[in-house]
């Protein structure tokens, strides 16, 4: 028996893209809080992504982690180019420890519903955008 | 000096348009049904829609199987897959 563990990514994924966005030098990919959750109202920027793990699937020694993005902006146009290149950043980061692929993008979808909180920051109503991936984990050896 | 060769009972297209082939697709949105119900959003929950159909074989390929669907209206969906991730969840509890 092979005694694997597979250790959380969501911080991984949340230091990938922090170290990612700022190195484009794009309007849209400035100032950009990343967090696994959303920070206290008092905190909260007019740019931010949450990273959330929706759970795995054992494969021998790798694990399948349906991971989501939320992507809140000042606009429906930023939002959608936030996500979209996020999108972009996070099809390019396995690097094999422990990610070994990122795969079966779906989104970015624009959250539209209006019975849910909308966040407003100063007097900008923050439009939101989602999409999802699979993250192939390589487990390590206890 | 014996020979044996595989004897096929069933077609696959007879395999995957079969009322077996529907119960256990059944199955598994009943799980995925009874899973994604613990939402605390009742509004969603009271969405929820399954549908089955049979899907006819176009081509030389056979393609004819039993298509099972189960979701939530998609507005008040997407919200809800947005918080909390309702049916990925789901989805990773039932298969």
């Amino acid at each position: 028996m092979r005694d694997l563990l597979f250790a959380p990514i969501t911080g991984d994924i949340v230091v990938y893209l922090r170290n990612s966005l700022p190195v484009a030098g794009i309007d849209y990919t400035t100032d950009v809080l990343v967090r696994a959750q959303l920070p206290a109202s008092s905190s909260y920027q007019e740019r931010m992504v949450t990273i959330r793990d929706d759970g795995g699937r054992d494969e021998g020694p790798l694990n399948r982690r349906a991971i989501s993005v939320n992507v809140w902006a000042e606009s429906r146009g930023n939002a959608d180019l936030l996500s979209q290149y996020l999108m972009a950043l996070l099809r390019s980061m396995p690097d094999g420890d422990p990610i070994v692929a990122t795969q079966t993008f779906a989104g970015p979808f624009e959250v539209i519903d209006q019975n849910t909180g909308k966040i407003v920051v100063g007097d900008v109503t923050l439009s939101q955008y989602f999409f999802t991936f699979e993250a192939v984990q390589r487990g390590q050896n206890l | 000096m014996a020979r044996f060769r595989l004897v096929p009972k069933r077609s696959l297209g007879d395999i995957m348009t079969s009322d077996e082939m529907e119960g256990v697709l059944n199955e598994l949105l009943d799980k995925v049904e009874a899973n994604a119900s613990r939402d605390p959003n009742k509004k969603y929950v009271n969405s929820f829609r399954r549908q089955m159909w049979f899907s006819p074989s176009k081509g030389p390929r056979v393609a004819a199987r039993k298509v099972g669907q189960f979701g939530a209206e998609p507005r008040v969906g997407l919200a809800v897959e947005a918080a909390r991730g309702t049916m990925a969840r789901a989805l990773r509890e039932s298969i």
